[in-house]
């Protein structure tokens, strides 16, 4: 039965495109930063509390932990996909907790590419879709720039195509 | 434009141009009335809520700053009266107004989507009334005020006749009638007599717990004698009280729900009386709730989902209310489904989650279901207050699933149905997979053939009222 509940977020027949792998090193670099943070304040906590050997203990289950934290947020990144089938786009990523959003291209109000600092350092860029639902959550990170600006286009010409009256 | 009856010229023969057209000369008055009693309730609050101790300012100062206002409210309002214009025919709706920066607006009646008729006490005093006219899709709202009730009527009829595509429309004598509001043609689905509102608002829960908490705390308060300094926290329960009443009481009073044969149309309200006009498909979603006190009675509220309303919104000031039936009968609530999706009947499809649900919804996994038609998607769930939610399947704006951990590990999965912002949230709580999956992606196929389904539909009659009689026929010229 977890094949079911497996092939609930990827539905077969479809063809699946991921995102760049510079965005599983992006999620990766943060995780490794904000671990490193745990694990200083963990280390100086114990140091604190317990002395030296309590402070490099502390220190060392801390990295334990942002080891943890690194790959996960890795394993997670690299569970976005989307696909582009002929009426609608499906979207799709999580690993604990998962979500799948299907937006038929006649519904999409505005297609988005955006940037924040941290996805442009990595040259990466997310495509964001609008529809009359603030809920709906289509969203697509990191894409490498030029996929996403395709990604873009092809959307706006799949949607104008397929417009339909609210 | 001295008399009060003047108004708005008749409509002139077809050939030329439709003529500038006024708001009613008493628009100023009124106008400024409402700023005069917000000031003075503003001061009147703090005077009263400073009794006892130094008054911010002195009674003549206050005097004279109210003089002051109204004289600059006069003159204001009677500016913008003088440079408020309209013209009603030709292809489009034309509004000037502005005073100082000149603003014409032009509103093409294709983009026309509801026309709500206001009369606010001040307003209806005087036997005018302001209309309300939505536009396009994200409800910008322009106003006309203030009319003499009859050329409301009137120009209501014509821009809803127009809006629906009948070019030779006239600006005729409305034939609904001017007091409930109801042309001979059109068809009362619901009513909300004055016993059922009360009753109704008597036993809701969060009205009992408001009068409850404002019972305790002046009950308390006079114990211990501290009437006064409570007085802080009285004021706002009591206002938070009042505010309850009138939005779900004096202004769903006499509540009419109709069928014209655009759309429906609600009337209703005390002193101020608004006439909304829901044209059918900008509905995007109904929700039926009943609370566990209504359930003895048999009483249920009907919500919609309006395009261009704003979520939430309970307005009764602003004329649009999300209410579609504040309190009925299951037979009206039959009846205005029946109205807004014909031939509905949901009780064979609705099917029950599975009970392994039970572990996260314990307290009232039995109540959830879901279920679809043809037509419409639906999903229930609660006991205390249970509620149902329908979402024809075209007003879909995207599906989506999603798991957490533990769900996955039951088997079960949510699945949301996205529609515009407004009290309608599709939700189906903890369904099995496979049913998740064919509700999702079954989704997006029902509603690309409902959307095609729409697009050419069977026409439904439309009735309008009937010309005035013109003068008889003389007998037909015996040449052809």
């Amino acid at each position: 039965m977890r094949e079911l509940s497996d092939e609930l977020f990827a539905p077969a027949g479809l063809q699946w495109q991921g995102v760049s792998p510079r965005y599983v090193a992006q999620q990766g670099a943060v995780a490794a930063v904000l671990g490193l943070v745990v694990a200083v304040v963990l280390g100086v906590v114990a140091l604190v509390a317990g002395g030296a050997a309590a402070g490099a203990g502390g220190f060392v289950v801390g990295l334990l932990v942002a080891a943890v934290l690194v790959v996960t947020l890795r394993r997670r990144a690299a569970t976005w996909r989307y696909a582009l089938r002929e009426q609608d786009l499906f979207l799709a990523h999580g690993l604990m907790f998962r979500e799948l959003v299907a937006v038929p291209y006649g519904r999409m109000q505005a297609v988005e590419v955006s940037a924040g600092p941290l996805a442009r350092a990595f040259s990466l860029a997310e495509v964001r879709l609008v529809t009359a639902s603030p809920r709906t959550g289509a969203v697509v990170p990191g894409l490498d720039r030029p996929t996403a600006t395709l990604l873009r286009d092809r959307l706006a010409e799949l949607g104008e195509a397929a417009a339909s009256g609210l | 434009m001295s008399t009060p009856t003047s108004g708005p010229a008749p409509a002139t023969e077809a050939g030329a141009p439709p003529p500038l057209q006024r708001p009613h000369p008493l628009t100023p008055l009124i106008r400024g009335w409402v700023v005069l009693a917000a000031f003075v309730f503003g001061f009147g609050r703090d005077y009263i809520t400073n009794s006892g101790e130094q008054h911010s300012a002195p009674l003549a100062v206050v005097l004279g700053g109210l003089a002051v206002l109204c004289v600059v409210a006069a003159i204001s309002g009677f500016l913008t009266w003088r440079f408020t214009a309209f013209v009603i025919g030709g292809g489009e709706l034309r509004i000037d107004s502005g005073v100082l920066r000149k603003r014409s607006t032009r509103i093409a009646y294709g983009r026309i989507q509801s026309v709500d008729l206001l009369q606010p006490l001040a307003a209806r005093l005087f036997g005018l009334c302001e209309l309300r006219i939505d536009v396009g899709s994200s409800g910008n709202r322009h106003r006309l005020r203030y009319l003499t009730r009859k050329d409301g009527a009137r120009f209501r009829d014509y821009l809803l006749a127009r809006a629906h595509g009948l070019h030779d429309a006239e600006l005729t004598e409305s034939a609904a009638d001017l007091i409930a509001d109801r042309a001979p043609t059109d068809r009362v689905v619901a009513t909300a007599g004055p016993d059922l509102l009360i009753f109704g608002f008597l036993l809701s829960h969060d009205v009992l717990i408001l009068v409850g908490i404002l019972i305790g705390v002046v009950v308390v308060a006079a114990w211990n004698g501290a009437l006064a300094a409570s007085l802080s926290v009285i004021i706002p329960l009591g206002a938070g009280l009042y505010s309850m009443v009138t939005r779900r009481l004096l202004s769903q009073f006499n509540f009419s729900l109709s069928d014209t044969g655009h759309g429906l149309r609600i009337s209703r309200g005390l002193t101020s009386l608004t006439s909304q006009s829901i044209p059918r498909d900008r509905i995007q979603g109904l929700r039926v709730r009943q609370s566990l006190l209504w359930r003895p009675f048999g009483w249920y509220r009907v919500d919609v989902d309006v395009l261009g309303h704003k979520a939430g919104r309970e307005d009764n000031q602003s004329g649009s209310s999300s209410i579609l039936l504040p309190v009925a009968r299951r037979h009206d609530v039959r009846a205005v489904l029946d109205a807004v999706l014909p031939g509905l009947d949901l009780d064979p499809v609705m099917h029950r989650v599975p009970r392994r649900a039970a572990l996260l919804r314990w307290f009232d996994f039995w109540t959830l279901r879901y279920g679809w038609t043809e037509d419409v998607v639906a999903s229930e769930h609660g006991w205390l207050q249970w509620s149902r939610s329908l979402v024809p399947h075209a007003k879909t704006q995207s599906a989506r699933i999603d798991q957490g951990p533990v769900q996955r590990l039951l088997r079960l999965a949510q699945v949301h149905i996205d529609t515009t912002p407004g009290p309608v949230d599709l939700t189906v709580q903890h369904a099995p997979p496979e049913v998740a999956q064919e509700l999702c992606l079954g989704q997006l196929d029902r509603a690309r053939r409902a959307r095609e389904r729409d697009r050419f539909p069977v026409q439904m009659p439309v009735q309008i009222p009937a010309p005035a009689p013109a003068a008889p026929m003389s007998a037909a010229p015996q040449d052809q």
